[in-house]
């Protein structure tokens, strides 16, 4: 396997065969993260498209022997952030035009065994989607960065240029929104009394 | 890890959302405060199922037309920036230095009178040769003439501008204690 800084060194000279190689390496994690902030496929696949070709451009000022991942997570949760605030403000713009119709109300989950062990993981992404399309594109950037991808409050901070204090501030209204909803949506998944 | 008493006994209402509001501030402005606290809520938090998410791999069809449409963008841009791409970023460390060395350069030979001027060579280098003395004679001509005009009480000065022979124009410069503007 060909280390990843001659990749980059080769891709730094317009080797777009080495390009291709990273972007085959790199493309499940950054489509993981675009998805998490945007949480739907198609603009999950937009943007990571966005990203490559943002490091397509920003190679000459990579250095080589820096690993790619962080620059990576760090562009993927801007450039998922910034999808996410336009497809609100269109969403907004439907429907005040009156063309967007109102969701209906949340349908209730299949009742599941609630021991934590025994919620599949395609239930649990299930359940997060559908929250976390509560949250602030920047509370779900957040809580991707910290409570999933366990970056501290400093190095959130630096990928998404805002100040840990307000790392952490978003954390916190993050979960609480998460909370609530896990709550009232999906009881049988919140723990009970001896379990908490 | 044990919480604080300040917040211990409030956790399962901060949890379940079933605190006063008063009280709930008051609780995440400890936690913002007091890093043992922070962790013990958040391990205990019952939202921790989402810690098991996990990356999911997608499969090879899902990535058919990935590469192509990313290719595809950085052709189009590469046709279109190519020409104009400059690094930009060693520039100012450039041309800073260079454009004060050519203000120094050209500052000194202005000063030294090297600069070339078809003067003749028996003159030696670097010494300008004289005017003609025609010229001389008219760059005279045409500065103002002063002359002290008497007076008792005052210090008078006429100006002549103009050439001799022409129109001239006269000023009267008049120097006196007792002229109250």
């Amino acid at each position: 396997m060909v280390d990843e800084a001659l990749l980059i060194r080769r891709s730094q000279r317009g080797d777009l065969g080495a390009f291709e190689e990273i972007v085959r390496r790199k493309r499940d994690r950054v489509f993981w993260t675009a998805y998490r902030v945007v949480g739907d496929e198609e603009t999950a696949k937009d943007v990571s498209q966005a990203v490559f070709v943002r490091l397509w451009k920003s190679l000459r000022r990579i250095r080589a022997e820096n690993p790619l991942d962080p620059w990576l997570r760090r562009v993927t949760v801007n450039l998922g952030i910034d999808a996410c605030r336009k497809a609100r403000r269109e969403r907004r713009f439907l429907r005040d035009q009156g063309d967007l119709e109102v969701r209906p109300g949340p349908d209730r989950a299949p009742a599941v065994h609630p021991a934590e062990s025994e919620i599949s993981k395609r239930e649990i992404q299930r359940i997060f989607d559908r929250l976390a399309s509560r949250l602030s594109p920047m509370q779900r950037a957040v809580f991707l960065l910290t409570a999933i991808a366990g970056h501290s409050a400093e190095e959130a901070g630096a990928m998404l240029r805002i100040r840990p204090s307000t790392v952490r501030n978003h954390l916190l209204n993050a979960r609480r929104r998460l909370r609530r909803g896990l709550r009232r949506l999906y009881p049988e998944y919140w723990p009970g009394d001896g379990e908490v | 890890m044990k919480p604080c008493g300040k917040v211990r006994s409030v956790r399962r209402g901060y949890w379940e959302g079933t605190l006063d509001p008063r009280e709930e501030k008051r609780v995440d402005r400890h936690l913002l405060r007091c890093g043992k606290c922070w962790e013990h809520f958040h391990a205990g938090d019952p939202i921790r199922i989402f810690s098991r998410l996990e990356e999911p791999r997608r499969e090879d069809a899902f990535w058919r037309g990935f590469w192509p449409a990313v290719r595809e963008r950085i052709e189009g841009d590469r046709g279109a920036a190519a020409p104009l791409w400059v690094p930009l970023r060693p520039l100012p460390w450039i041309a800073a230095p260079a454009i004060a060395l050519v203000l120094l350069a050209g500052g000194w030979f202005l000063r030294t009178g090297l600069l070339p001027s078809g003067g003749p060579p028996e003159l030696g280098r670097g010494v300008p040769p004289p005017p003609p003395a025609a010229a001389l004679r008219r760059a005279a001509v045409r500065m103002p003439t002063i002359e002290t005009l008497p007076s008792p009480n005052s210090r008078v000065y006429e100006f002549h501008l103009g050439d001799p022979g022409e129109e001239t124009t006269e000023i009267l410069l008049i120097f006196d204690e007792s002229i109250d503007l």
